[in-house]
């Protein structure tokens, strides 16, 4: 059997990763933390995600040493997406977790099955909303509306209008038709629930979260006199 | 199986729909029925009735009982109907809950606690029977029309319910897709299963059927079973909007004119999606004025990528598009073509159909009298003021078909535009189409749907 990271735990690194992001106010502060989010992500063998996040932190921050006054308020944006960064990278962890694990990891802390159901039709949604946008789009160039890529500028009202109308009409009638799926399911079923991946807190699941606990309170307390 | 009593049911103002007028029917167990009937006869009211999810999904006021199993449907609880009723929707993109292919169809078995080594064996089974088994690790979202339809049916019996529903099963199959449905199909009723489909093409459904039954204005107008369905005329299924093997057929030969003039030519094209095998290779063929040009193929064959890059809303890898004999790139054809896409939702803008069809164009006397002319050729000028997505499937596509004729576009694609309609209105695209081709513009239809390619005169191009 397949074994995930308790999603309990994921939460709770998240959750203390958002805390530090919270308290610090130094550059190496948030270099030190970007770097422990990578180690989290590489000792769960998520070794692309690493590299992704990595090449944008390190493209972001590149941007500021080389352009630190050319921004304006962009670089304030630029800056407040770095800081982010950690927090991006952990929750990477939790949405690549099974939809049914985290449902079951909501069933055992006795979430109410409404907000279990929430949120598995939110991770199903996610991507959904993504195809569908982009068939939107396709639905718009199709017709000759909105020809140019800058179409969009030119004509904000329109595009709202072309996007959004169809986005809400779709958005409605998929609900409606998950609704209807659901009912056959058994998804409503409150007394039990199972899932097919192990999500037991392992030893290594602990010791994981709780050096990573450590490491964000080492970084609050030591890194403000780097 | 399932016992309906004196059925009576009228939808609320918030839904569209038919309704049900005094139904009573019985199916036994294990055996396989086919609803059948036009477009809004009220085929998908009665499933609706039978799973429960009218009036509780689908509000509205209903008289009369319905059981399953000995059960009233509204005694069941959420665990009963899982164990009790497996049903799988015409989109089967919109009933699934999970990413892959392994978890959607264990979805059921981790809802009602079953353990996962029981849920595995279960899922091992049957993906197996349905001949699953080397798409189990696969993402839904890769998979063709006729692999999630098998995965929509495996996810539906995972808990061998004892009553399988379908609605529509074959909308998006090609010919091969729905006779591997069929074959499944009938694996699934050897276990004893019960089978109930809701469905146009029916005479697809002969191998496995054992009664027919067609509902005419909420009401059941006849009652067959297999052997009586097969006596039935072409003129006498149609008298009851169904289709038959010889709907369509034209006297005259489908030829083009000779005189008729190439506006696309399209030479050794190729294209592939990355990482994938090639979609398209080395295709000739060109794309005259003023007529129709059909092209068909099985699911995956590259039917409507074809179709995207005609209009240029994809770039193919090798090979050149000519137009009118001159090599034009994919946003000049862009600009010069218009696709109609399958579902109308994606290409509906505004809040009136009036509006629609003048959309992103500088309202001058001639293009308001266009509208208004498009809207009495395609049957619209009654729901002028309508908001489009209040209109139904049919209608919608009729608003997109007049938009495409009041655009100025050379070259109109249409993709798939009788999926799920009856054959009067499949009839009265067909017409459409003929319509869209006059005044010198090609129109290339894409579709599998045998009927219209019986329907249209025009050149057939099989992929």
């Amino acid at each position: 059997m397949k074994h995930f990271q308790d999603p309990r735990l994921t939460l709770g690194g998240l959750f203390l990763t958002a805390i530090s992001i919270l308290f610090i106010n130094t550059s190496i502060q948030i270099h030190l933390l970007m770097g422990i989010s990578v180690l989290y992500l590489l000792s769960l063998n998520k070794f692309r995600e690493a590299i992704v996040y990595t090449s944008i932190y390190i493209l972001l921050w590149g941007l500021i040493y080389v352009f630190p006054s050319r921004f304006g308020d962009v670089g304030v944006v630029i800056m407040v997406t770095s800081k982010m960064m950690p927090m991006v990278a952990i929750g990477t962890v939790f949405i690549s977790t099974p939809a049914d694990a985290i449902m079951l990891a909501g069933h055992k802390i006795r979430l109410p099955q409404a907000i279990i159901i929430a949120i598995c039709i939110l991770l199903r949604f996610s991507s959904v909303i993504r195809q569908e946008m982009h068939r939107i789009a396709q639905g718009i160039r199709a017709r000759g509306l909105l020809p140019h890529w800058y179409s969009v500028i030119l004509h904000p009202a329109r595009s709202y209008d072309c996007f959004v109308l169809p986005l809400i009409i779709r958005g409605l009638r998929l609900s409606t038709e998950l609704t209807c799926a659901a009912q056959f399911r058994g998804i409503e079923n409150s007394t039990s629930r199972t899932c097919i991946y192990s999500i037991a807190v392992t030893a290594k699941d602990l010791i994981r979260t709780v050096l990573h606990g450590i490491a964000c309170v080492a970084v609050l307390w030591f890194g403000r006199n780097l | 199986m399932i016992k309906l009593e004196n059925v009576i049911f009228q939808y609320g103002q918030e839904t569209e729909g038919s309704g049900i007028h005094n139904i009573s029917f019985h199916l036994p167990p294990g055996s396989c029925t086919v609803l059948c009937g036009s477009s809004g006869c009220g085929k998908t009211t009665l499933l609706r009735l039978i799973s429960g999810l009218a009036p509780s999904v689908y509000p509205g006021e209903l008289s009369g009982n319905i059981f399953i199993g000995g059960k009233s449907i509204f005694d069941m609880t959420s665990s009963d109907k899982a164990t009790m009723i497996g049903m799988v929707f015409q989109d089967p993109r919109s009933q699934f809950f999970m990413p892959n292919v392994l978890n959607e169809i264990a979805f059921s078995g981790e809802n009602l606690g079953l353990s996962p080594d029981n849920i595995l064996s279960k899922v091992k089974t049957l993906t197996a029977q349905l001949g699953l088994s080397e798409l189990i690790d696969r993402d839904l979202d890769s998979l063709s029309s006729g692999q999630k339809q098998k995965v929509a049916i495996a996810s539906a019996m995972l808990l061998k319910p004892p009553l399988l529903i379908l609605d529509e099963p074959t909308a998006n199959l090609d010919s091969t897709g729905t006779k591997t449905l069929i074959e499944l199909l009938h694996k699934i009723k050897q276990d004893g299963t019960t089978i109930l489909i809701s469905e146009h093409r029916v005479h697809e459904f002969l191998p496995i059927a054992d009664n027919f039954v067609c509902l005419k204005n909420g009401s059941i107008a006849a009652k067959w079973t297999q052997s009586e369905f097969l006596q039935l005329d072409c003129q006498k299924a149609e008298s009851f909007g169904l289709r038959h093997p010889e709907s369509g057929f034209i006297d005259s030969q489908k030829n083009i004119s000779a005189a008729a003039k190439d506006l696309l030519t399209i030479k050794e094209i190729s294209f592939r999606y990355s990482k994938y095998a090639p979609v398209i290779e080395q295709l000739n063929f060109s794309l005259h004025r003023g007529c129709v040009t059909l092209i068909t193929g099985d699911n995956g064959a590259g039917k409507t990528t074809l179709g995207k890059i005609l209009c240029g809303l994809l770039r193919q890898k090798n090979g050149d598009i000519l137009w009118n004999s001159e090599a034009l790139s994919a946003k000049c054809r862009r600009l010069k073509s218009y696709f109609v896409m399958q579902d109308a939702d994606y290409q509906l803008y505004t809040e009136s159909v009036g509006n629609e069809l003048v959309l992103g164009r500088t309202l001058t006397n001639q293009i308001r009298e266009r509208a208004y002319a498009a809207m009495e050729l395609f049957d619209l000028t009654k729901y002028k003021d309508r908001h489009p997505a209040s209109l139904s499937g049919g209608e919608k596509q009729r608003v997109t078909l007049a938009a495409a004729y009041c655009s100025e576009a050379e070259l109109i694609i249409l993709d798939e535009p009788t999926s799920g309609l009856d054959v009067v209105n499949a009839k009265r695209v067909a017409e459409f189409i003929q319509l869209l081709a006059h005044e010198d513009r090609s129109v290339a239809v894409i579709t599998h749907d045998d009927l219209l390619l019986r329907l249209i005169e025009g050149r057939v191009i099989k992929l």
